[in-house]
């Protein structure tokens, strides 16, 4: 890999100036995106000209894949062994691998997290037998917007625990899954897993 | 620039580690290759496997004079979309996602 040092230059477009430009390399804080944070003193190129930035090396990528990487907050609960069995049961019936559960788990918690009614049906779940049980298989999902999802369901919920959260969305699922599918739902959940596969 | 040129000065060029991303006021989550999410390795299987119906040429929209090079690409099972320009002796990718 070619390495470059502060103050060296390179060639690359400048959309400002409309025109091929050198660029020289700096230390700079550069915000992600998403504005959920910024990378600190990573080496980027602004333009000679207007002072832009216009273009990175190669060598910053590692330093950004890590502060990304940072932000996948690992969520890990235990439930009972028959709610792995569930996920997997679903899994299987929208065509998709075992593997599918965690991405599976992912998406009910966006789609519930951005869903604006209040989400009362999730206490409902767990009333019901099958949320019963000892916890005895841990279920482990990580993702950039996880512990902000279980946080935004636990209040539309009204619901304390992330345990239970847990546990209410694998019944869910088994709900639009397993036992009363509906069309709509198994089109849409068919077309999340043969994006994933 | 035909399809065989191009695809022989990037390969070089991600041989040779000259590389560069194009970044404005701030870095793309949706870029995989400059947020370190797929390897130098990665990127030059995808587009050594890439054949010429997967690519198009077209003039950069704001310097007409830079042809910017386009694959879209099937690799495992994935849709990719890659979009490049070549400055000597520089290839600096635009965008990178699937």
């Amino acid at each position: 890999m070619k390495i470059y040092k502060v103050g060296d230059v390179v060639q690359a477009v400048c959309h400002t100036c409309k025109s091929v430009q050198d660029a020289v390399f700096k230390l700079s804080d550069v915000p992600l995106s998403d504005n959920s944070c910024t990378v600190k003193n990573v080496l980027v190129g602004f333009c000679k000209s207007c002072n832009e930035m216009i273009v990175m090396p190669q060598q910053s990528a590692p330093l950004i894949n890590k502060k990304i990487t940072a932000q996948k907050k690992s969520l890990e609960t235990r439930v009972p062994a028959h709610m792995v069995d569930i996920l997997k049961a679903a899994s299987q019936e929208l065509g998709a691998s075992p593997e599918f559960t965690t991405p599976l788990i992912k998406y009910y918690l966006h789609i519930l997290s951005e869903q604006e009614q209040p989400l009362d049906d999730l206490l409902e779940y767990l009333e019901s037998d099958l949320a019963q049980g000892t916890s005895q298989k841990r279920i482990s999902v990580k993702g950039r917007f996880v512990a902000e999802e279980v946080s935004r369901i636990k209040l539309k919920a009204n619901i304390q625990s992330t345990t239970d959260i847990m546990k209410a969305i694998v019944l869910r699922i088994n709900n639009d899954v397993l036992v009363k599918p509906t069309a709509k739902t198994m089109s849409e959940l068919r077309s999340v897993a043969a994006a994933f596969s | 620039m035909g399809f065989r040129r191009a695809k022989r000065q990037v390969l070089e060029c991600l041989s040779s580690g000259k590389i560069l991303h194009e970044v404005r006021q701030h870095i793309d989550l949706k870029n995989l290759f400059s947020t370190g999410q797929i390897s130098l390795d990665e990127i030059s299987l995808i587009i050594a496997r890439a054949k010429g119906t997967d690519y198009q040429q077209a003039k950069h929209h704001t310097v007409k004079s830079v042809n910017v090079h386009i694959l879209k690409t099937r690799y495992c099972g994935q849709r990719w979309y890659i979009k490049w320009y070549y400055i000597e002796p520089n290839s600096v990718f635009i965008s990178v996602h699937h």
